[in-house]
């Protein structure tokens, strides 16, 4: 029979109950498309960053010595290398899925034919690397400075035969030096001089707009330094910085307990992923690029604030809703509620049915409202990041719990007001 | 059980008019007899259903008590005061009250089945007596208000209360159903219980043992 009540009060009360249901749904949409978009905006935002280049910084321990000791640019000590050979180490490290691309740099200062010193660094533009893990990638420059406008001719295709002797010029130079694809540049150093074909110039908006970009190979050969480099740059998708995180990069992961430090180590921190380079590439000092960490860190923060405030104020307003439209259900059933009173049930009795029913058609609102979630997260996902949003498992008993308790607090004042329904009042029509 | 109330009262408030509140029951002395029908007279408004609310522990009077068996009903827990008027008081409510999703036969049945009993037999005999019976496994909704009255009244005594508190129960029936109901009161009383009739019928002083007179929250004997 209590049963029977539920389901005729469900069926009485049917465009109120939709309208609960309707709010409900909403709220939980709301909530399930912000959560799932919170927890998989970290590599959304991380992956759109990689646009703006590297993140970490590898160079000889030497050099980072040195660089501290006079605050010197980095790579400015020219005697301190790293080894070439010793790259492929970087996608072997703990979190090396997450290393997404990297390139040696090595730069040395040559004459040009008419006399002027211009700086040549070589680069890898899309090195094609087979590891030892059987992985196959293809690294380099051509992603790591994807805001290059490459304003005639192409990116050098290293993959490609008879590109080892080409050359990138840097917008300015070229300009000055009337250069245009296709024209050779014969650059020399003391250990010898190469002629250099022109494919593509480029406008980078900064100093490498006076420079020169070849092969690594060219530079080594031109700097005497065989199989040598000066620095790595490493885009990396790293989880943003938290105290623990803070904590190993200002104090060292030697301050960490044995607990802490594996924690900090199996998280993709910027700092953990520096630290395991450095632990695979032998007297190399890994650092990240400041500006880049924290502003992913930042934008992370703000955007998960924005998504947790929108979930916040959409569930209030679902309590809000859900709060107006029960307290008129239980008005309009004041008189049955005063006679059960009447008839001896008990206030606990009653409010178990009213919140019974709220709490199936909170069921039916929440279900729509997790697939309504599901709709916006994807149109959220295309619209802004341009790919779809991975529906995390663990939302669901979180959208189930904010439901219960939006419900709940929707229903107090419809409970208090049915806690102080006197029934010879409404019986007696008051 | 012998349900009496001392010097009870119950004032509301109104903003126009003096004082600021009136009585609706001025302080009032009141026994109400066992196998004896009692009923009470008066205008609307004197203040003779706010005497039955607060003798069947539906409304707490601001001063007085009101004892069963010498028992405040006022001073029991919510828990045993709602026990008692599942067990003890039949409240017959003015005007129709259903459960509009339940039966007519369900909706005789819930007071029993509230107090953990399913008295089946019973409320098909009440239903027979009250001359609805064909309509058992009707809905509410397809019941006319003599039809609903008479159906409350067989809520009100399906648990065989000793006290049975009836707000006139004979307002909206014709002539053969109002003799029916008063009948069934009358048979009521007879049976043990105390029976309260508030009403402005006056064939209903032809059933009562005793016919008191309510005016203007003042209770008299007198008609």
């Amino acid at each position: 029979m209590f049963f029977r009540m539920i389901k005729g009060a469900l069926f009485r009360q049917k465009s109120k109950m939709i309208m609960i249901a309707v709010t409900i749904a909403l709220g939980a949409s709301l909530a399930t498309a912000m959560l799932n978009i919170m927890l998989d905006v970290g590599d959304k935002v991380n992956q759109e960053l990689k646009a703006y280049g590297a993140n970490i910084t590898v160079v000889p321990k030497e050099s980072s010595v040195l660089n501290d000791l006079y605050a010197l640019d980095e790579g400015e000590d020219a005697s301190a290398h790293l080894k070439e050979e010793d790259l492929g180490k970087i996608k072997t490290i703990f979190w090396g899925f997450n290393i997404i691309d990297f390139s040696p740099f090595i730069s040395t200062t040559v004459t040009a034919a008419d006399g002027e010193a211009v700086k040549l660094n070589g680069a890898w533009f899309n090195h094609h690397l087979s590891l030892n893990t059987g992985e196959e990638l293809d690294a380099g420059i051509h992603s790591l400075r994807s805001w290059w406008d490459v304003r005639s001719g192409q990116w050098i295709d290293e993959q490609k035969d008879g590109n080892e002797n080409a050359v990138m010029v840097g917008a300015v130079y070229a300009e000055r030096h009337r250069l245009a694809t296709g024209d050779t540049i014969t650059v020399s150093t003391a250990n010898g001089s190469k002629a250099l074909t022109v494919t593509g110039i480029f406008d980078a908006g900064g100093d490498e707009d006076e420079q020169l970009f070849t092969t690594v190979g060219n530079v080594q050969a031109l700097s005497n330094n065989a199989g040598l480099i000066d620095s790595i740059e490493v885009s990396a998708i790293t989880t943003p910085d938290n105290e623990l995180a803070r904590k190993a990069a200002t104090k060292g992961p030697a301050s960490l307990s044995p607990a802490d430090y594996e924690t900090w180590y199996c998280t993709a921190y910027v700092s953990s992923i520096c630290y395991q380079i450095q632990e695979a590439i032998p007297d190399s000092v890994a650092s990240p690029v400041r500006q880049v960490a924290e502003s992913e860190g930042n934008i992370l923060d703000k955007t998960q604030l924005l998504m947790v405030l929108i979930t916040i104020l959409s569930l209030f307003g679902s309590a809000l809703g859900i709060s107006n439209l029960v307290t008129a259900s239980v008005m309009e059933r004041s008189n049955e509620i005063g006679l059960l009173k009447a008839i001896g049930a008990r206030d606990y009795s009653i409010s178990g049915i009213v919140l019974t029913e709220i709490i199936i058609t909170a069921i039916v609102g929440g279900v729509a409202g997790y697939f309504m979630g599901y709709g916006f997260a994807q149109i959220i996902g295309q619209t802004v990041f341009n790919a779809s949003i991975e529906m995390k498992p663990m939302v669901i008993p979180l959208v189930a719990v904010l439901i219960v308790i939006v419900t709940l607090a929707g229903s107090i004042p419809a409970i208090r007001m049915l806690l102080r329904l006197r029934p010879a009042e409404v019986l007696h029509g008051r | 059980m012998k349900l009496t109330a001392e010097k009870v009262s119950k004032k509301y408030n109104r903003k126009t008019g003096g004082a600021g509140y009136f009585y609706a029951v001025g302080e009032t002395d009141f026994a109400l007899e066992e196998n004896a029908l009692t009923a009470v007279f008066g205008r609307s408004g004197s203040g003779k259903t706010t005497l039955l609310h607060m003798l069947g522990g539906l409304l707490a009077p601001d001063s007085g008590r009101v004892l069963a068996d010498g028992r405040d009903i006022y001073a029991l827990s919510d828990k045993a005061l709602s026990a008692f008027r599942n067990r003890h008081i039949g409240v017959i409510p003015q005007g129709s009250t259903p459960i509009a999703s339940l039966t007519v036969l369900e909706n005789v049945l819930l007071p029993s089945l509230m107090a953990g009993e399913r008295a089946e037999a019973y409320a098909l005999e009440l239903l027979e007596t009250v001359g609805i019976a064909a309509l058992r496994d009707a809905m509410p909704g397809e019941l006319s208000g003599g039809e609903l009255r008479r159906m409350a009244i067989a809520r009100a005594l399906i648990n065989k209360p000793s006290i049975v508190l009836a707000d006139e129960p004979t307002g909206d029936l014709d002539d053969e159903n109002t003799a029916k109901v008063l009948s069934l009161l009358r048979d009521t009383a007879a049976g043990g219980a105390a029976v309260l009739l508030v009403t402005h019928e006056s064939e209903a002083a032809n059933y009562a043992d005793i016919v008191l007179k309510m005016d203007g929250g003042k209770l008299t004997n007198t008609l």
